[in-house]
């Protein structure tokens, strides 16, 4: 039971959506599974926009098109089973490995929330997927550059931009959080390498192919590693080793 | 009033929006759906919501309208045990049994939406329902078993 | 034997198959109070006021219970049996806190909704005090967690922090460590880890239409919460009555009075059924765990390799307070110490205060932490002297037929009883896993490239209940169809003990199980067992059961002959058949007996105390992957061999085994509470405290070997707590053997081995 909750608005329009959102005791809800969990007592209000967004995924060799209604399992469903070999999809379901949540958690509540330790965002960040935000219009702007504001309500990337595409991740288990992420594409001449795990915040870095060596993998985790902190996971020497080698590692592969 | 199918019967709730199905189900005497955590992680509170597998406890009861749920309530009736029920029990897949509604569930899922699973999709559809007792050895033995024929071994 | 032995289906196994309410909760909704309890948020300090005013002032909240509502009586909150060996040092209530998360009030209301706005509104001013969080600080600190409480039963030392201590000596140890060529010593670590049943605790109290007091709890020990309640609340132990439903899991965490003399305090005095649930989160910092100790062996042996001294010292931390502080210890040395021969052996241990939570039983119940450091030692003796490490350990087990002096030194706070050996099936273990794991090729080639393979074992041992304490009682009488009621005070934890104790009663009454009903754990139906714990259920309450149905049947025997106006018959299926071919059924029997014919209930009581308490043996293999440029380890296998004597019911056995190994790996590599440096709780939920699940899974054997103990029911021993004993030490020396990196404490990070691969001279 989440006590506080006085009221589910099912606004008509994403343009009431946003008036609603100004109230500091409402949120939006998407699929819920994060908010139902955290329970936040000071959320009186919800604002469903379940129907105003799509919840579908269509995908092509020309572009993916994912709404942000569509659930993490729905996704998987229509590429994973097109590559199941991909470790960088099979990254993505161990973002979330429960499948009753993948089947409630939605890409635009993913999005939402925004936790460094998706590998969702991974994967977002590193197709630099553009994402289609409502606030008083509609406009498109890459995840890479969002702040936070207005509805996400459509996730585009587009697999013919990139040649290249892996992931790696360290955790404890297979179903535990990753300590460290690293998602790296290859496009045009250059590699982009995308950090996170347990940290602050995902950080991204390009270097161009013909530079790539085990030295700039070091480089970027020791700027990387900045954003971690030190735990019973492992010190800061230690997650700037683990980010230098999944850095390794994606480069190596891609 | 939200109103949807529970076990094949149409029902209304007139509970307070942040009602979780959980709440609701046990206080319908709908015992199989437990309590394993507030995050959804053990996934005690494994229900199928058309046919696919979620959490009652991460959904609130505004969400299921017009929705088909299912527990085991329903799977059998009397004095019958469904085949998989009984393919659980033959196979020692049973210990304390409180996890046990959640996998059924869980594997009655995956048997209806995929052809031919293999053991790393039961392990798959298993990560989300926790087991302190068996170490999952055994209720994939009996997965697999009805998965493979549709009956006990 | 038609039924021992043979896979039987349990007899719980279709009510829970289908969901059925069988758990605590599943209960028609009453009229419940909710309670929840407030917990300290300080690890140290003193209550100087409680204010509820503003609590009690909103709608719907009931009652609100703190220390001021009781006069002190002490106890200890540790499911054990009757006088308790651990320290009395806790009250319902207790007016200096000593964790975070130790009780203040419990508030009970009309709802959760209400409970939990009035928590909030409690407030409570604190007086706080230094802390000591690390164990190695606590003896002889300035700061005195139990002040005053000198002379306490079983409490060891209060003025010195020390809950509970053991110092005793076999031999002369330090004249056996100078008459050695060899000694060795090592360190070792385990943390506090959970028991994580999924049903967490739970209970249910209310006074039916006498008065008397329903306890409908999830627990081990239906008959020590009676005790114990009715002691705390002062009331007659015939006012209560204790029922233990299906319950969701226990291995030890249950094994405790934890709430039920609380929710019992709010019926008793509102008169109203009450109900309290631990949250998921509560379940971490304000239940039970495993106690965390750093234990250090010290074993000095021959050239011949046959040790000469065993020298252990235990540190143990248990928290706030200190529930099986004593005994834990005592099992780490008693069954280590059982396994393994030497003339003279010494064992140290301290368990010591710290403002942690308050650690209990879990499987094993310091076994585990006892020969992690054990077998790794072992392990690190093998290296360095160049031997077989397999061939070390078989040069020193306890024989049988050999007597094992510990036992006797070492009981549960009393002294104990003499064993000798009768069954030990160590070395059939070892063959068996040997093979299973290819031993003799992964160990020996060679390791090179990023990710390395490595092999472990570890041999270990536990025993099969308490000797001379644990007492299980049955009854057991006949109905008219030829069935049979099995009540039995015994407590099925989702072990599956209904079904193999139905198994014994049915082989000796020659009918199927079927036959048997079973109705177990509940103090007004069943008679007294002192609850599952220790390994005890099937090798105690198991002769108990054997005993009673022996009795009835040959009152089966006696009556069919006199029925059948013979002098001479015995029992073949169902029936009593005499010399001279007449027969007559089980029904008949019973249906004559009871209406027309030497009128009686064929009925028999039997009890079992066991002084007696063989060890089952075990062997553990380990077979894994580490990451050389990371440090994470990753396990591909492991093969568990048990010898549990004569195998009840083999698939049940195998799943004890399967469930043990899951929550091994998890205390060796990812499971591990932390708290800040204010001793609050860390990874309270599941996202951050890591336990195995289904795609974590390594491959797993569990295969048992036969051997018969002849002082058990039809040759059994013990099964469910000996499989946890073994994975940690085989995943460490399995680490050794993958890298070359020997890892002493647990869990073993990634971040441990990497540092020391970098620390290895050649990598």
């Amino acid at each position: 039971m989440w006590y506080s909750i006085k009221t589910v608005e099912k606004p008509s329009t994403l343009k009431e959506a946003v008036v609603s959102l100004k109230n500091i005791d409402t949120t939006l809800f998407s699929g819920g599974s994060y908010l139902v969990a955290d329970k936040n007592p000071n959320i009186q209000s919800l604002i469903d926009i379940n129907d105003l967004v799509g919840d579908g995924v269509i995908a092509s060799i020309d572009g993916v098109h994912i709404d942000a209604g569509a659930t993490l399992q729905t996704f998987l469903d229509i590429v994973y089973s097109i590559n199941p070999e991909c470790r960088l999809l099979k990254g993505i379901k161990l973002s979330c490995p429960s499948k009753q949540i993948r089947n409630q958690r939605t890409f635009g509540g993913e999005i939402g929330k925004g936790r460094p330790n998706s590998e969702v965002m991974l994967f977002l960040h590193a197709v630099n997927a553009d994402l289609t935000v409502f606030t008083d219009t509609e406009r498109s702007v890459s995840i890479r550059d969002w702040d936070g504001s207005g509805i996400v309500t459509k996730i585009s990337y587009f697999p013919k931009r990139i040649s290249g595409i892996e992931l790696e991740r360290f955790s404890l288990l297979e179903s535990a959080p990753a300590i460290v992420i690293v998602s790296g594409v290859k496009r045009k001449n250059q590699f982009e390498f995308s950090v996170g795990g347990t940290t602050n915040k995902i950080q991204s870095f390009t270097c161009l192919i013909e530079d790539w060596s085990a030295e700039i993998s070091k480089e970027f985790a020791g700027n990387a590693v900045k954003e971690f902190s030190a735990d019973h996971l492992g010190s800061l020497d230690y997650k700037e080793n683990l980010i230098a080698t999944a850095v390794n590692r994606v480069g190596d592969a891609l | 009033m939200i109103q949807f199918q529970l076990n094949g019967k149409q029902v209304s709730a007139n509970v307070r929006p942040g009602t979780t199905l959980l709440d609701f189900l046990r206080d319908k005497g709908y015992f199989s759906v437990k309590y394993g955590s507030d995050k959804g992680e053990t996934g005690a509170d494994t229900i199928l919501v058309d046919g696919n597998m979620m959490n009652a406890s991460l959904m609130l009861i505004h969400t299921v309208s017009g929705k088909n749920i299912e527990t085991v309530e329903s799977f059998a009736h009397g004095q019958d045990v469904h085949p998989l029920q009984d393919s659980f029990i033959e196979e020692g897949a049973i210990q304390c049994g409180y996890c046990t509604p959640g996998m059924v569930l869980a594997i009655e899922s995956l048997a209806r939406e995929k052809d031919n699973p293999n053991e790393s999709d039961v392990k798959d559809v298993l990560a989300g329902v926790y087991c302190r007792c068996t170490g999952y050895v055994k209720p994939v033995k009996a997965a697999m078993n009805y998965l493979a024929t549709g009956e006990p071994k | 034997m038609k039924i021992v032995g043979k896979k039987t289906r349990r007899v719980d196994g279709l009510s829970l198959a289908k969901g059925k309410a069988v758990f605590a909760d599943d209960m028609p909704k009453k009229d419940y109070l909710y309670a929840k309890i407030l917990h300290s948020p300080i690890a140290h300090g003193k209550i100087v006021s409680i204010d509820k005013s503003k609590a009690l002032a909103l709608d719907g909240i009931e009652i609100i219970l703190t220390h001021e509502d009781f006069t002190p009586h002490y106890f200890t909150t540790a499911g054990q049996g009757y006088p308790e060996p651990s320290p009395r040092d806790t009250s319902m209530f207790n007016k200096t806190m000593r964790f975070v998360g130790d009780r203040v009030a419990v508030v009970a209301g009309e709802s959760l909704e209400v409970v939990e706005e009035a928590l909030a509104l409690i407030n409570v001013e604190y007086e706080e005090l230094p802390t000591i969080f690390d164990m190695g600080d606590s003896i002889d600190n300035d700061t005195v967690i139990h002040p005053g409480k000198d002379g306490f039963s079983f409490l060891h030392d209060a003025s010195r922090n020390i809950a509970a201590n053991i110092s005793e000596e076999l031999g002369d140890v330090q004249k056996g460590f100078n008459d050695s060529d060899y000694v060795f010593e090592g360190t070792y670590f385990t943390p506090y880890a959970q028991q994580c049943s999924i049903e967490p605790h739970i209970t249910l109290t209310w006074l039916d239409e006498n008065d008397r007091l329903i306890i409908r709890t999830a627990t081990q020990v239906p008959y020590h919460v009676r005790r114990v309640v009715a002691e705390i609340l002062d009331i007659p132990v015939r006012k209560i009555r204790v029922i233990k439903p299906r319950i969701g899991g226990g291995f030890g965490g249950k094994q405790e009075i934890l709430n039920e003399e609380v929710c019992s305090a709010v019926t008793l005095n509102t008169g109203k059924p009450c109900r309290l649930e631990y949250t998921r989160e509560e379940e971490f910092y304000a239940a039970r765990s495993r106690h965390p100790q750093k234990v250090t062996y010290k074993i000095g042996l021959n050239k011949d390799l046959m040790m000469q001294s065993i020298d252990m010292e235990i540190l143990q931390n248990c928290g706030g307070y200190g529930p099986h502080a004593l005994t834990v210890m005592s099992v780490s040395a008693s069954k280590t110490l059982a396994l393994y021969r030497a003339p003279n052996v010494r064992i140290q241990a301290n368990a010591v205060y710290t403002n942690l939570p308050p650690a209990g039983a879990y499987r094993g119940y310091g076994a585990p932490q006892g020969y992690f450091a054990l077998e790794s030692l072992m392990d690190e003796i093998a290296e360095q002297l160049n031997v077989d490490p397999i061939e070390l350990r078989k040069k020193n087990y306890f024989r049988e037929g050999e007597d094992v002096p510990i036992a006797k030194v070492l009981g549960e706070g009393r002294e104990g009883f003499p064993v000798i050996l009768q069954s030990n099936g160590i070395d059939a273990c070892i063959d068996r896993g040997r093979e299973l794991i290819d031993w003799d090729t992964l160990k020996n080639e060679k390791k090179s490239g990023i990710f390395r393979r490595g092999v472990g074992m570890a041999t270990v041992a536990q025993a099969s209940g308490i000797a001379g304490i644990d007492m299980g009682s049955v009854f057991i009488k006949m109905n008219e169809d030829g069935s049979f009621n099995l009540n039995m005070g015994a407590t099925d934890l989702g072990t599956g003990s209904d079904t193999a104790l139905a198994q014994i009663a049915a082989e000796v009454l020659d009918v199927p199980v079927e036959k048997m009903i079973v109705i177990s754990s509940d103090t007004d139906t069943t008679p007294f067992d002192t609850g599952a714990y220790a390994s005890s259920t099937t090798y105690v309450t198991g002769a108990a059961v054997k005993k009673a149905a022996e009795d009835v049947l040959s009152q089966i025997l006696e009556q069919g002959k006199k029925l059948l106006e013979v002098d001479e018959a015995t029992i073949e299926n169902n029936q009593v058949v005499s010399t001279d071919g007449q027969s007559i059924s089980y029904q008949d029997i019973c249906t004559k007996s009871f209406y027309t014919d030497h009128q009686t209930q064929i009925q028999a009581v039997a009890s079992k105390v066991s002084y007696d308490s063989p060890p089952p043996y075990n062997a553990t293999f380990a077979d894994v992957i580490v990451d050389t440029e990371t440090g994470f380890v990753k396990v591909n296998k492991i093969v568990s061999i048990t010898d549990s004597g004569q195998i009840i019911n083999p698939q049940m056995s195998e799943g004890q085994a399967e469930g043990a190994i899951p929550q091994s790996l998890g205390m060796t590599l990812t499971e591990h509470m932390i708290f800040d440096d204010k001793g609050r709780p860390i990874n309270t939920d599941f996202e951050n405290y890591h336990i195995y699940t289904s795609i974590d899974m390594p491959e797993i054997i569990a295969e048992f070997v036969h051997t018969d103990e002849p002082t058990g029911p039809y040759g059994a021993k013990a099964v469910a707590e000996i499989p946890i004993n073994g994975p940690a030490p085989a995943v460490a020396n399995a680490i050794y053997n993958a890298c070359g990196v020997r890892i002493r404490e647990c869990p073993i990070t990634p971040e441990k081995v990497l540092n020391g691969i970098n620390q290895l001279p050649i990598k």
